[in-house]
């Protein structure tokens, strides 16, 4: 594949999965300018790491690897954070006139995954996304019997999180 | 609130990103076009430094210690701060080594564990580069001061080097992860960069903790 067949072909990839990195994003950093931070470097790490994906996994276990991957290590950044591998003050991701989608249970849930640990949280998100056990064992690297009794406790808490709410 | 309700607030809320999201299609072609390979990390960097600077120290410790072969208290002591130098090089090269190791696109624990050995191998360089300090109170010894020196001359100086000797021995063996309870050591660790080993470490455990 020629290098700008590649280019436009990362570019699709990123605009069918953008969700992926911003939500991830999101759930690991609070701050504003840290969030669009991470979504530079994730983009970044991707586009570094896209010639290696060989189509053996599917396309958004890779993302996903990748992604969270970054998210978990960008505490090694945090005190570099004037040494941003691109300099460029532009967000590489924004939002159009239509603001950042809201609401009261959807905030309630972005601090519950918040204030989740680390693995706990790329776990939740990977559930919300639905991945099945295998794609989720993949991505993080552990047994689907690890992933299925963690989930189950992570399930069990966000209930009882919205039921004190909701009651 | 059940479990559906809350999986399709979240669908709807990807919905919704899918829509509102828009990429920065001008930096991110010029992202592209910044070739990979150019990109080295800041922690790599300090690496390579680490092993350029330490080999220059060690070949103008080697120059001293070969110009003073005569004396064998300078020739003992900078050259076991030599040895030091030598052991803390060779680390680097080895985290360079495990740097190279590290794939990103990895499972999450498999690269993080990778990454959290590298964190903990730099901690104990630091850890064992303490113990040369006594070294450093020795080089200047001769063997007319050893002769002459006078009762009080070398009870001073032993009381220094011993004071020295104990102070990096305990640093040795206290400034360690499993200490990390103790308020001095939390401090002393966070205060030296120690803050990315004990997040490390942490996430070490919450991994390992996964695995059971």
């Amino acid at each position: 594949m020629g290098s700008h067949q590649q280019e436009e072909l990362f570019l699709t990839v990123i605009e069918q999965h953008k969700g992926i990195i911003y939500k991830i994003a999101k759930s690991f950093k609070k701050d504003e300018d840290d969030k669009n931070d991470l979504v530079q470097e994730i983009i970044f790490q991707l586009w570094r790491a896209f010639p290696s994906f060989d189509e053996r996994s599917k396309l958004s276990t890779w993302m996903y690897r990748v992604a969270l991957n970054v998210a978990i290590s960008s505490y090694r950044k945090e005190q570099n954070k004037n040494e941003l591998i691109i300099p460029w003050s532009e967000n590489l991701m924004d939002f159009t006139a239509d603001e950042e989608p809201d609401g009261a249970n959807l905030n309630l849930l972005q601090q519950f995954i918040n204030e989740l640990k680390e693995l706990d949280r790329a776990l939740m998100l990977l559930y919300l996304d639905e991945k099945s056990g295998k794609e989720m064992a993949e991505i993080l690297g552990l047994s689907e019997a690890n992933i299925r009794t963690k989930t189950n406790r992570i399930k069990e808490q966000l209930k009882q999180r919205f039921s004190k709410i909701n009651n | 609130m059940e479990e559906s309700t809350i999986k399709q607030l979240w669908y709807d809320y990807d919905l919704k990103l899918e829509k509102s999201l828009q990429l920065n299609y001008k930096i991110i072609r010029e992202m592209q076009t910044q070739k990979a390979e150019s990109h080295i990390s800041s922690f790599r960097r300090n690496q390579v430094f680490g092993v350029v600077g330490g080999i220059i120290w060690i070949l103008i410790l080697v120059f001293l210690v070969l110009n003073a072969l005569h004396n064998i208290y300078f020739v003992i002591s900078v050259g076991l701060i030599a040895l030091f130098n030598i052991f803390a090089v060779a680390t680097y090269i080895r985290h360079l080594a495990m740097l190279d190791q590290v794939n990103i696109t990895d499972s999450i624990t498999v690269a993080q564990q990778k990454l959290a050995a590298i964190q903990t191998s730099l901690n104990n360089v630091g850890r064992i580069l303490v113990l040369q300090a006594p070294l450093y109170c020795t080089f200047w010894y001769n063997q007319q001061l050893v002769d002459h020196g006078g009762a009080a001359f070398w009870l001073i100086n032993l009381s220094i080097v011993a004071f020295f000797v104990a102070v990096s021995v305990y640093l040795f063996k206290t400034l360690t992860y499993k200490n990390i309870h103790r308020k001095w050591v939390r401090g002393f660790i966070e205060s030296f960069g120690g803050k990315k080993l004990i997040k490390a470490m942490e996430f070490l455990n919450e991994i390992e903790e996964y695995q059971k």
